[in-house]
């Protein structure tokens, strides 16, 4: 459990409230970062007010004819009484099932979603059988995610922690302003995949469209198949031993590992001609940030 | 000759026999006092209304219409009014089987307006979608594919869209450049099933079925 209170976190500023919550103030530096968790706030990464959910304690809800809002809201009662796995049945493209949940939760969805599922998660790990559409996973924090089927454009934007993967092809602008975490897609990607990107890593098994990594601050892009054109400031560079290492790991626990290996994938990283702000005097920071 | 076929409140639909040619029956149409034709068609009807779309679809009993391919729209008025010119499916009078539906923005649309405009065409609204059909009648008008148009819209319409086209004979899609607006496609061997949402395919195919993003500067044209 967490070292505050619900009591005291009220009575904090919201800059305060950020830092006690472990979610503390970080500056680009221009530097590639690999850690995404401070040890040292272990204890904070459950919320205070999470609830307790024993994982084999199993539900099952039907989505069928109920509003999003009516569904997302069951998930929270079903959490508060305890259930730590839920599936739910019949999503038939509903939008924005599954957000916001900041605690552990086995979540499957039997079927295809619509726009932003299970967005502004931060703990659980979500199954999905079938497809998902714009912005699924947007500003994750933690967790995983798994789509079995396809994904719609704009997956995983802005994503902070965790895994997110997707075994069909996704749309266009994948990872865009991705901060952190591991976006891995099976097949292809679309235009202007990793747009912005300025931390994390994102596998693309298959062929990336047009403009990738374009203006990218900093983060890695892997892809196993052709590139179409890389974007503004994306340059490709060495595949390193621990690269390698990494793929063969994250893509064998997901069953996405190719048959050839990883030693085929292109690497494509910042070139950092356009955005560089340490070179920059703090009042010129000032002025951008 | 003609028999009335059914009517609205304000709107009449008519099935007329006529062997001439169509550009001089429809100006003649509309020679009457406050005659304007909404759309015409050979082998294609396009119904435009105010209302919720199953009101708008109980009203003209779409659902006993038959036919190979349709296209349908919802608007949310952005830049124009709240009217039945504003709204979607669009035609370019006085073309035969030509419909549009569009989302996006067209940044280039009064350059393209004036630039069709000065090749004789007429438009009946100010909001861009209008642009595409007409657009698209006069490159069929001068012979060139629908596929043709479609990609060649890529490089002459600028801004973000995705807009779909059914004509007599033929469906057709194209995404713009950057791929910026959504189209969710269903394939199989008997059936085409597209929409901006994935909820829209499930309310008429509520089995599990595979559907895809088409990526940017995509065309396709099917046959009915």
């Amino acid at each position: 459990m967490a070292s505050v209170s619900d009591a005291e976190l009220k009575n904090m500023t919201q800059d305060e409230r950020a830092r006690a919550l472990g979610m503390t103030t970080e500056q680009l530096t221009g530097k590639q970062l690999y850690v995404e968790f401070d040890p040292d706030a272990e204890e904070r990464f459950t919320y205070p007010w999470a609830p307790e959910v024993d994982f084999n304690k199993r539900t099952e809800l039907d989505c069928d004819g109920k509003t999003t809002t009516e569904v997302n809201s069951s998930i929270r009662d079903l959490m508060a009484k305890g259930y730590g796995t839920i599936v739910l049945h019949n999503p038939r493209g509903m939008h924005s099932l599954g957000v916001g949940i900041l605690s552990k939760l086995n979540l499957i969805i039997e079927g295809s979603t619509g726009y932003f599922t299970v967005g502004l998660l931060d703990g659980p790990n979500v199954r999905i059988t079938g497809r998902v559409g714009w912005s699924c996973g947007e500003n994750m924090m933690s967790g995983t995610i798994m789509i079995e089927k396809n994904a719609g454009s704009t997956f995983g934007a802005a994503i902070r922690g965790g895994d997110l993967v997707c075994r069909g092809s996704v749309g266009s602008r994948t990872g865009i302003d991705q901060k952190g975490g591991t976006i891995i897609v099976g097949g292809d990607t679309g235009a202007l995949s990793g747009f912005m990107m300025q931390r994390g890593r994102m596998v693309v098994c298959g062929n990336a469209g047009k403009n990738l990594g374009d203006s990218m601050y900093d983060g890695t892009i892997f892809v196993g198949g052709d590139i179409k054109s890389l974007g503004v400031d994306a340059v490709e560079a060495e595949l390193s031993d621990l690269d390698k290492a990494w793929l063969t790991r994250k893509l064998t626990q997901y069953g996405l590992m190719p048959d050839k290996g990883v030693d085929h994938f292109t690497k494509v990283v910042a070139g950092k001609q356009l955005w560089n702000y340490d070179n920059l005097e703090p009042s010129e920071k000032k002025l951008i940030l | 000759m003609k028999s009335k076929k059914a009517d609205t409140e304000y709107a009449l639909r008519y099935v007329i026999s006529h062997d001439g040619d169509t550009s001089k029956m429809a100006a003649h149409i509309e020679e009457g006092e406050g005659v304007e034709i909404m759309s015409m068609g050979s082998g294609l009807e396009l119904i435009k209304d105010l209302g919720d779309a199953d009101d708008v679809a109980a009203l003209y009993g779409l659902n006993d219409f038959q036919g190979t391919h349709g296209i349908g729209h919802t608007r949310m008025a952005t830049e124009s009014d709240v009217d039945i010119r504003s709204a979607h499916p669009y035609w370019a009078f006085p073309y035969n089987d030509v419909s549009v539906v569009h989302n996006g923005q067209i940044t280039n649309y009064w350059i393209m307006r004036r630039t069709m405009e000065r090749n004789g065409h007429r438009f009946m609204s100010n909001c861009d979608s209008e642009l595409l059909a007409v657009y698209t009648a006069h490159n069929l008008s001068k012979g060139i594919s629908l596929e043709d148009s479609l990609r060649q819209s890529i490089g002459e319409i600028d801004g973000v869209f995705t807009y779909l086209v059914a004509t007599k004979d033929q469906l057709g899609m194209a995404k713009d450049t950057m791929a910026a607006k959504p189209l969710v496609l269903y394939e199989s061997d008997d059936l085409i099933a597209m929409a901006s949402e994935e909820v829209a395919i499930r309310a008429i195919l509520p089995e599990e079925i595979d559907t895809t993003d088409p990526y940017d500067e995509e065309v396709r044209v099917w046959q009915a």
